[in-house]
């Protein structure tokens, strides 16, 4: 009973580090390719909150190999540390790129030919009291044709939620990062001014 | 690295950069497939990528060299190459997760329930003479639809085609990389090595297979 909620808590974690990790590296290059330092920011964010989940799960995979009985092998735990320390790496990879942004390397301009055949982007909308997704869920916000986001993060504080389940409640102080086409996102900006100021009405 | 010699090859830098970038992607994907399917031809397939990564990562900052006039291009050509070494980087992670397959190192059953209730399965098919698939264009064949699996790359001898286009024909020896329920993988194995004669209809859609593409 104790033993199935430890492997259940390690098989949520290596999910999560794998989600962020991947995440992070979309939203680096992203933040490369847009010169976008603001998405760049995220990343490190994102970055420690991999580090603090990284050091949980070493945590955790000691303490299962503390309570070792004969139905774990050494192979497996190895496998799932591997696992942890690739994801790791990815995500550092990712805020090396993200760094570069925020450093103000400047990027050469090929990279400006690099957003013409991007058809995607990310983007990063702080929710305030007024803004149309505040309070609403993240299955709603979706929904919205108009606004046409998907969302691929929530990060409240410190506190982050990849690929956030349909039904939790964007609050208001909360990032959500997104993702849709960079047409959209003209069309998204003029969205949310107009719900702002129909809701301050 | 290996002994093999390294030639400079003029291919435009944002070629390369963009490639290094799609093919390390796919790598992680087919990384995590390998380990937890334990299959050794899928985590080899991410062997290869690597090698291929490595050789444009090599080609690129060549490039980014050569291209380098005076200090501001040198500053400016120091992103690109800075990429593409991230790049490279993420795709040795891939391949230290694929080569977990040769070291003999299996997943807990507790990871691999995890991953697959989240994952789609990844797999490596290669496609024998027999094979109705051969002639055949991606466009006309509906694959997704008819056996619920999709071609996400194909390897044809050393060359990589990523995200190959509707009018891509496949071609006998071709390696198809695909992605999709477990099913529609292994139907689509039976397909490509000729076991299986004919495609199904296009009327495999369950209720259950479209409310979760909805979903996505």
């Amino acid at each position: 009973m104790d033993r199935e909620r430890h492997w259940k808590e390690v098989e949520q974690m290596i999910l999560e580090m794998k989600n962020t990790s991947e995440i992070m590296v979309d939203l680096a290059y992203s933040a490369l390719i847009f010169q976008d330092p603001g998405i760049a920011e995220e990343v490190l964010k994102l970055e420690e909150h991999m580090d603090e989940l990284y050091t949980k799960f070493e945590l955790k995979v000691l303490e299962i190999l503390q309570k070792k009985s004969e139905e774990v092998e050494e192979e497996e735990v190895l496998g799932l540390l591997r696992l942890g320390v690739a994801a790791e790496n990815i995500a550092d990879a990712a805020s090396r790129m993200a760094e570069l942004v925020i450093g103000g390397v400047k990027a050469h301009p090929v990279l400006r030919y690099a957003i013409e055949e991007t058809e995607e982007t990310i983007m990063k909308i702080e929710v305030d009291e007024r803004s149309p997704f505040a309070g609403v869920t993240v299955e709603d916000a979706e929904f919205d044709e108009k606004a046409g986001i998907s969302i691929i993060a929530i990060r409240r504080g410190n506190k982050w939620f990849i690929n956030p389940q349909a039904n939790l409640k964007i609050e208001p102080g909360d990032v959500l990062i997104t993702r849709g086409f960079k047409e959209s996102k003209d069309v998204l900006e003029s969205f949310i001014r107009e719900k702002r100021s129909s809701r301050s009405s | 690295m290996g002994n093999k010699r390294i030639t400079y090859k003029a291919i435009p830098v944002l070629e390369l950069l963009k490639e290094m970038k799609d093919l390390s992607g796919l790598m992680i994907d087919l990384a995590y497939s390998a380990f937890l399917y334990n299959n050794k031809d899928l985590a080899k397939e991410v062997m290869r990528l690597e090698e291929k990564v490595d050789e444009l990562c090599n080609l690129l900052l060549m490039t980014s060299a050569l291209a380098v006039r005076d200090r501001e291009d040198a500053e400016q050509m120091l992103a690109i190459m800075k990429t593409a070494i991230s790049a490279d980087e993420i795709s040795n992670a891939a391949a230290d997760i694929a080569n977990l397959v040769f070291l003999g190192v299996v997943p807990h059953r507790a990871i691999v329930s995890a991953f697959l209730r989240a994952e789609k399965k990844v797999a490596r098919i290669k496609v024998s003479k027999d094979s109705v698939l051969v002639g055949k264009k991606l466009g006309d064949l509906l694959l997704e639809a008819r056996v619920g699996a999709d071609v996400i790359a194909i390897r044809r001898g050393r060359e990589w085609i990523l995200d190959p286009d509707k009018d891509f024909e496949i071609r006998e020896n071709d390696v198809i990389i695909a992605r999709g329920t477990p099913e529609g993988v292994e139907e689509l194995e039976r397909i490509a090595c000729g076991v299986v004669p004919s495609l199904p209809e296009v009327m495999k859609w369950t209720e259950k297979d479209t409310g979760k593409k909805l979903s996505r």
